[in-house]
């Protein structure tokens, strides 16, 4: 009459209280519920109850549907007529799981303020040979290159009111999702200096902002609006001076870095070597990411008609940057238009009128474009 | 497939488990049982016992028998636990070359790391008879408490025995491992666990397949062996009181008291009082017998130990207050450790945290079981299961004056790392020592040494001046290193501060040596027993054969006497060690049985 696997073993549910239940379960229940460990199992139980097979049959699935135990590999929400089987379940719950997955790795993207698919990646990082997914390898570059840009809140992705319960549901995953334990087994190369970064920042927010006293003093010194977020970690005044001092450091380091990588990158593109030009802009783009350097490697790239695409992605990042100028978005249409995307250009033109409007050189482009359309 | 074992290497009992296809499941060893005895013994033979077998001759061969050496491992030769295991244990210690412990057996010196190692062999092989290949790797347990130094030396132990252990992890975290897998808890669960010779207590929090070390406390000088002693002493009183004489001065005496103290204690969890008998316990002078002939009730043990019990619960409320938790937010509490079937521990457990604890994992079998979880985990890099441990001492560095400045607090979650700039204090300075140590204390000295390094070719400048970042990291699997950069002339030196173990690389190296001789050895005298068994029953059954057939037939004499020179020729080797000479004369014996029973036959 049951379709109960008999090696299961039910454990009982810490987190209901029998008492709180509507229908109260019946003594026979009662027994059987004192009777469960989580080790013995349905079978041996039917042994052992002297209540025979289809009476603690019948107790159990009372007992499950009252959620006053565990079946292990079942679906936890029972209806009372028909139990999945167990298959299923798991397929169902793995599905769940990928697209949760999924979800998290979209919500953190959305955390910081870069623009995913057009971010500058360190492509040697990217090409390195090791055991991650393309798309992992972007987001950890992603996420650490940008780890100094957003507060404890936003890398969590919790409001600031959250709380100790709100706090854990968005640390635990993220801890899965970083912590080195789950690549023990994979090559990670120079990524793992990487994933080991990321975790331990990832866990510095949690701990701090679950910690009383101390989410009270990185409040304040939010609120101070200290300089870098970098300074803020750590409690002692010691170690303040010592990440402060870094962090100076490490700007003028990027700096210089910043200059050098667009001069190689100028150098590359006068030797007519562009896509060894575009690979140190990137790079620089990621040390700092800046709009003016944008503009110009996308206007250049447009006057010698060259990798067009990437000239759109560039003009995309400047417009991100500052998103009021017109002059991104005229780009953008400019760099289509060549390409002979004649809607999108459009598009983009007119886009560029409302910030700029009146703009001649716009409106003739747009009349033009208008023509060339209807013909 | 690669697999990573779990053992829980205990002070009184160890224990092996597995994940096989996704289930956890403990080991038995050969005797069916699923814990085995932590005990070494060398016998005159210089054979290496141990378990069961060790624990069984422990009474007559208590000199060279060794139990509890998990309280030595790690400890410098003057710490207290060594001077006081040099008063009260059987086995001779000695001091060692790198002022450490070590214990003199059959006339040779062992450090504690290979006498853990004896037993870690042990455990290997009782997972290699089930899973029919050696494992060389495993996760091991020790008690939360652990500083570095035991450690290092615990992982020393596993590379003599040729295990790699992949990770060290604490006993209680692991128990809630096994208390937790493959439940889908969202809880905050307290692990009391008082084992043979250490007490753990950790906090935990349990959601989404995580188990988060909230913190960890605990106290390496108290368990199960102290209740026992509590007896013992007891019964040693109550005898001196009767008959003027000190049983714990009589070895013998001694070992069998702590067998009788330790099964009254067991029995002592199931009844109300037990009966103590042993009979011949001492010869006086004179030659009379005495024997001791008492009994324990519950009641007494437990006036005997309740300190012990308080003590326990008073780590359990430092531990609470540290993670800002109170008895109302735990919502599980998990025993763990042969100790807690006491029903006293129970019953005071139950009314310090207002509830009953809870029965779903086994006292013995849950910190196998979580090391083996944790080591799957590692080998499959799933996400059901993840580990946040916890570094359990603060860690940091000797400063100007001998004080210690914390770099890592206690209780912070693996991996984690920390810069610190340092200055010069003295004009002039062109060195600086950097000392790390690990502990609880303010002052530098009453601290564990964990490492010393020197930042050398400063410039010359006033104090104050040249600055100095050190960076310390403790990784994933519980190795720290420190990382020094002069920020002025961007001078680098970093060094993994390697624990003391209290024996060299070389000396590791030499006893990884001699163990693998050891098995090769102990392999040929298994190979040349069989050998001999052979020869022996081949003569038996010739023997039996010419006896019965003894008229003057012409051939069956001619076959008798080659029978007897081959029987006589055998002989010869039975003694030797020469297993091809073993070989050839078993041969030679079976083909002249052949024919032996071939005549028969034919007669």
């Amino acid at each position: 009459m049951s379709d109960l696997d008999e090696n299961l073993a039910p454990a009982p549910a810490s987190d209901v209280d029998p008492r709180s239940l509507k229908t109260s379960p019946t003594a026979e229940e009662y027994f059987i519920l004192s009777r469960l460990d989580g080790a013995i199992t349905i079978g041996q139980l039917c042994k052992i109850s002297g209540l025979g097979a289809e009476k603690t049959l019948q107790c159990i699935e009372n007992l499950h549907r009252h959620g006053l135990i565990h079946l292990p590999g079942t679906s936890e929400s029972p209806s009372a007529n028909s139990s999945p089987p167990s298959a299923a379940a798991n397929s169902e719950s793995d599905a769940s799981k990928s697209s949760n997955t999924d979800e998290l790795a979209d919500s953190i993207r959305d955390r910081f303020p870069g623009d995913f698919t057009n971010f500058a990646f360190d492509e040697e990082l990217l090409e390195q040979q090791v055991e991650l997914e393309i798309d992992f390898k972007r987001e950890l570059l992603f996420v650490h290159q940008q780890l100094d840009q957003i507060d404890y809140y936003q890398l969590l992705g919790v409001d600031r009111d959250a709380r100790r319960r709100r706090l854990r549901r968005a640390y635990f995953p993220m801890s899965k999702r970083y912590h080195p334990d789950r690549f023990y087994k994979k090559i990670t190369g120079d990524f793992e200096p990487i994933i080991q970064n990321i975790f331990e920042r990832v866990t510095a927010a949690y701990q701090t902002l679950s910690d009383r006293n101390k989410r009270a003093e990185y409040d304040a010194a939010l609120e101070r609006g200290r300089a870098s977020h970098a300074s803020l970690r750590g409690s002692t005044p010691a170690s303040r001076r010592s990440e402060s001092r870094e962090n100076i450091m490490g700007d003028r380091k990027r700096n210089m870095a910043f200059k050098v990588l667009v001069q190689r990158g100028d150098k590359a593109f006068d030797k007519g070597r562009v896509a060894l030009a575009l690979k140190e802009y990137r790079k620089a783009f990621g040390l700092r990411p800046d709009a003016e350097l944008a503009l110009r490697v996308a206007r250049r790239l447009l006057d010698e008609q060259v990798h067009l695409d990437d000239g759109i992605s560039f003009a995309r990042m400047a417009h991100k940057i500052d998103p009021d100028s017109p002059q991104a978005v005229a780009l953008i249409g400019a760099l289509y238009e060549e390409k002979g995307g004649l809607d999108d250009a459009l598009y983009h033109y007119e886009l560029a009128l409302e910030s700029a409007p009146g703009d001649p050189e716009l409106t003739a482009r747009i009349s033009r474009l208008k023509q060339a359309l209807h013909s | 497939m690669e697999r990573i074992i779990g053992i829980d290497l205990g002070t009184t009992n160890s224990c092996v488990a597995v994940v096989e296809g996704g289930t956890p499941q403990v080991i038995p060893n050969k005797g069916g049982y699923k814990t085995t005895p932590s005990v070494v013994a060398i016998t005159e033979s210089g054979r290496r016992l141990v378990g069961q077998m060790a624990k069984r001759q422990a009474i007559t061969n208590a000199e060279h028998t060794v139990y509890a050496s998990k309280r030595l491992i790690g400890r410098t030769w003057d710490s207290s636990e060594v001077r006081h295991c040099i008063e009260t244990c059987p086995y001779k210690i000695v001091q060692g070359p790198h002022d450490d412990a070590r214990i003199k057996l059959r006339g040779k010196e062992y450090s504690l790391p290979e006498i853990s190692s004896i037993i870690l062999q042990e455990m290997k092989l009782i997972a290699e008879e089930f899973l029919g290949e050696a494992p060389d790797k495993a996760v091991v347990t020790v008690p939360a408490y652990f500083n570095d130094n035991q450690r290092t030396a615990t992982k020393d132990a596993g590379r003599i025995a040729g295990l790699d252990i992949v990770r060290i992890i604490n006993e209680p975290t692991t128990a809630a491992l096994a208390y937790g897998y493959g439940r889908d808890l969202d809880s905050t669960v307290a692990i009391y666990d008082l084992g043979g010779g250490t007490f753990d207590i950790s906090i935990l929090d349990i959601f989404d397949g995580v188990f988060d070390v909230l913190s960890t406390a605990g106290d390496t000088f108290l368990g199960g062996e102290d209740f026992d002693a509590r007896i013992i002493e007891h019964l040693a009183f109550e005898f001196a009181r009767e008959h003027r004489i000190d049983l714990r001065n009589d070895e013998m005496a001694l070992q069998r008291l702590r067998d009788a103290a330790e099964k009254a204690k067991i029995e002592l969890s199931s009844m109300d009082e037990t009966e103590i008998s042993l009979p011949f316990i001492h010869s006086k002078d004179d030659g009379e017998a005495l024997h001791l002939q008492t009994t324990l009730s519950r009641e007494k043990f437990e006036e005997l130990t309740i300190d012990l019990v308080q003590r326990t619960l008073k780590i359990c409320e430092a531990t609470l207050q540290e993670s800002g938790l109170t008895v109302d937010d735990i919502d599980d509490v998990i025993l763990v450790g042969g100790m807690t079937r006491m029903p006293r521990i129970q019953k005071e457990v139950k009314d310090y945290f207002g509830a009953a604890p809870s029965k779903q994992v086994h006292p013995d079998e849950a910190v196998a079981l979580g090391a083996a979880i944790q080591g799957a985990a590692l080998v499959e890099g799933s996400d059901d299961v993840l580990l946040l441990d916890v570094t359990p001492h603060n860690m940091g560095i000797m400063v100007h004056g001998g004080g210690f400045e914390v770099l890592i607090e206690a209780n912070s979650t693996i991996p984690t790392s920390h810069s610190h700039i340092f200055t010069t204090v003295r004009d002039n300075q062109t060195s600086v020592k950097i000392v790390v140590l690990q502990g609880d204390n303010d002052q530098a000295e009453k601290n564990e040494l964990l490492g010393e390094f020197v930042l050398s070719g400063l410039r010359r400048a006033p104090a104050g001046e040249v600055e100095i970042d050190v960076t310390f990291e403790i990784s994933a699997d519980g190795i720290v290193s420190v990382h020094a950069t002069d920020l002025e002339t961007g001078k680098e030196q970093s060094i993994t501060v390697s624990a003391t173990s209290g024996l060299t690389e070389e000396e590791i190296e030499d006893m990884i040596a001699e163990n693998e001789d050891y098995l090769v050895e102990l392999k040929h005298g298994e190979e040349l027993e069989d050998q001999r068994a052979r020869v022996r029953k081949a003569i038996r059954e010739i023997e039996k054969l010419i006896d019965q057939d003894s008229d003057g037939d012409e051939i069956v004499a001619q076959l008798q006497q080659r029978a007897t020179s081959a029987i006589a020729e055998a002989r010869d080797y039975l003694e030797s060690r020469d297993s091809d000479a073993l070989q050839t004369a078993g041969d030679k014996l079976e083909k002249v049985l052949q024919s032996v029973r071939a005549a028969v036959h034919s007669a």
